[in-house]
């Protein structure tokens, strides 16, 4: 069965380091290029209303900073679905997520947190030196992560990346 | 000395923002008096002066994450006042899509998200359950109905702003940019969804209706004034209009231009809320209280311009037995009616000859007036923007007074009757306490946009014995 991929980064680009996820897609989505098989999002937040945009995705790579994480390193963590209700309409956990995309669609798919370790969540645009760096990392580990799957499903899907971004912050203006 | 109970809600679940109730009981453990504090500060109607007249639109509506759209089309034509301008027929029709698009998400995620925990799985189920969570594992196909319905309210707001939240669009002397065919076209393929899955959702509420009717009919229920913009023919309107407030039994009372609300609309600040408390000058405070939102609005009409709302708006008057319905459970039957209402509009607009036009803006050097009043009818109720700005557009003074506001009085009556029907002191269950938060909910209060009085800070808990005296003070920094 072919692969149909989703990639998303969320977080708030206006919040330090939780932009981490949010830049590590743009930076995928510029590596990768465009290609049938793999659609990337960037959301300010998980929400109910993104349900239909993953339409039938076989695999789910969902990629966050972290303030909770220990460690100066990129986590992995397989995602299972579980309802968890939360007291605030803004808020969403990743197992929350999953359970609402099996409840729409009667089916899970396979679902991956990367997570990314944060220092800086305050008011502030622009990472941490540490989240810039681990970004990077990021991104390698996951398109390393995809090229391993594509070659183990034997899909014949082309994968190949574009050489990595420089590690230089730009600042939009207004 | 007696003893005086207090019980404490807080913070009120299933709101747009942050409130607490305080019930107070006397001696026999009754309850002697309820209150809806907000305990929120903002601020704006102070840090917004200095700011150029231009400005308003983008700050006003980050007030909101729920109701931007609202304030800045309330902004928009405060601003267009103050220029003088009368803006395009295409802006005017391009704003009203906005305005209609954030009705549905709005009201769809009233219903969906806030309200329907309690009607579908009960008042009196498992807390941990009765939220959006247990709906969707409860009543699956309808939670997504919800869901796609909100989405597409957003995304019609999406298709003229740019984003879903905080769009970019209505501007002083008009709207941004034109809308294209092709969106034009996309949006309008998404009505039959969007209308199966209302009526889905009036299916649902009537079905509880009918099985919980006596308690449903008489819940927070009283007599009061009702406010609300209607058009020339005295039908729902919702982008604009004049106000009309009338009685209980629908005898009127004012009929008025938004720029003469000062000389009918006073506000009243209490100490123990960040929220004012509008009045209906002729009467006094606290007896001019009146209610907007929903069920007034529809009790101020005299009817609705698009037939499939106004055959609802009939059918809700027929099973409430009267024109004029006073009990707070309808409010979630109002909201249904104009969420249908907002469908028709929407599609209207869409299909009107000129959508697509390029005519979009007036634009102006300087300001005509100095000072210029803006309503609309946000999803919960009459929002007023009022500005005063000097020679060259600069802000002077800012008053706003938002749907919640305008409840306020309202929220509190229906506070104190339900705890006074479902609360003794002895005896505290868990599903009645959600009661007293269920009559809240029925005006879908958004405690965000409402509360901008000036003060202090005063976080207090206080109990008071049953002469008034102060028993316990407690107070904590921020």
């Amino acid at each position: 069965m072919a692969e149909k991929v989703c990639i998303v980064g969320y977080g708030n680009p206006l919040r330090g380091d939780d932009g981490v996820g949010p830049l590590v897609v743009q930076r995928l989505r510029a590596g990768l290029g465009p290609k049938p098989w793999l659609r990337f999002f960037i959301f300010q937040q998980l929400e109910e209303g993104l349900l239909d945009d993953l339409g039938n995705a076989s695999l789910l790579i969902l990629v966050d900073g972290s303030a909770e994480e220990s460690g100066e390193d990129v986590r992995w963590r397989k995602l299972e679905p579980r309802p968890s209700p939360s007291p605030f309409t803004h808020h969403m956990e990743p197992g929350m997520f999953l359970w609402l995309i099996g409840l729409a669609r009667g089916s899970c798919p396979e679902a991956w947190l990367v997570s990314i370790p944060g220092k800086n969540f305050g008011q502030q645009q622009g990472l941490s030196p540490q989240a810039l760096f681990l970004a990077w990392r990021a991104q390698r580990e996951i398109e390393a992560f995809i090229k391993d799957r594509l070659q183990l499903r034997g899909s014949g899907e082309e994968f190949s990346c574009r050489a990595p971004q420089p590690l230089v912050q730009t600042r939009k203006n207004g | 000395m007696a003893q005086l109970k207090k019980i404490t809600i807080d913070p009120v679940t299933r709101l747009e923002g942050h409130g607490k109730v305080t019930i107070h009981l006397d001696e026999k453990g009754e309850v002697a008096e309820a209150r809806f504090h907000v305990t929120q500060f903002r601020g704006y109607e102070r840090f917004c002066q200095g700011r150029p007249m231009e400005e308003m639109v983008a700050i006003t509506q980050r007030i909101c994450g729920i109701c931007p759209v609202s304030h800045q089309l309330g902004s928009a034509k405060a601003c267009d006042a103050i220029l003088g301008v009368e803006i395009p027929e295409t802006a005017r029709l391009l704003r009203e899509l906005l305005h209609m698009g954030q009705y549905i998400q709005s009201h769809a995620l009233h219903f969906f998200h806030l309200a329907s925990p309690d009607l579908l799985l009960g008042w009196d189920s498992e807390p941990a359950k009765r939220n959006v969570v247990g709906v969707l594992q409860e009543f699956p196909e309808a939670a997504l109905k919800g869901i796609r319905l909100r989405r597409f309210g957003q995304e019609i707001i999406q298709a003229l702003g740019g984003k879903k939240i905080h769009p970019v669009f209505a501007v002083p002397g008009g709207v941004s940019n034109a809308l294209s065919p092709h969106d034009r076209d996309r949006l309008l393929k998404g009505f039959p969804e969007a209308y199966q899955a209302c009526s889905t959702a009036m299916e649902l509420f009537q079905n509880w209706w009918e099985k919980n009717r006596e308690e449903a009919v008489s819940f927070a229920s009283f007599p009061s004034n009702y406010a609300g913009l209607v058009d020339g023919e005295g039908r729902l309107a919702l982008y604009d209009g004049h106000i009309n407030i009338c009685g209980p039994a629908g005898e009127p009372k004012a009929s008025f231009a938004p720029k003469d609300y000062l000389q009918y609309i006073g506000e009243k600040v209490e100490p123990w809320s960040y929220l004012k408390f509008p009045f209906f000058k002729p009467e006094g405070y606290p007896k001019g209280f009146y209610r907007v939102g929903p069920l007034a609005r529809l009790n101020t009409s005299s009817g609705i311009s698009t037939p499939r709302a106004q055959q609802a708006l009939e059918a809700l008057r027929a099973s409430a037995g009267c024109a004029l319905p006073q009990g707070s459970m309808y409010y979630h039957h109002a909201r249904l009616v104009e969420l249908l209402h907002a469908l028709e509009r929407a599609e209207q607009s869409l299909q009107t000859e000129g959508i697509c036009s390029n005519d979009v803006r007036i634009t102006v050097s300087r300001p005509a007036h100095e000072e210029g009043v803006g309503v609309v009818e946000a999803p919960r109720g009459t929002l007023i923007h009022h500005y005063q700005v000097d020679s060259h557009g600069v802000i002077q003074k800012v008053n706003l007074i938002v749907a919640t506001g305008h409840n306020n009085l309202a929220m509190n009556q229906a506070v104190t009757l339900v705890a006074r029907n479902y609360i003794n002191g002895s005896k505290v269950k868990e599903g009645m306490l959600n009661r007293v938060e269920g009559a809240i909910r029925c005006y879908d209060p958004c405690l965000s946009c409402s509360t901008h009085a000036l003060g202090q800070m005063p976080l207090r808990l206080e109990v008071f014995g049953p002469q008034g005296e102060p028993i316990l003070q407690l107070s904590r920094d921020l």
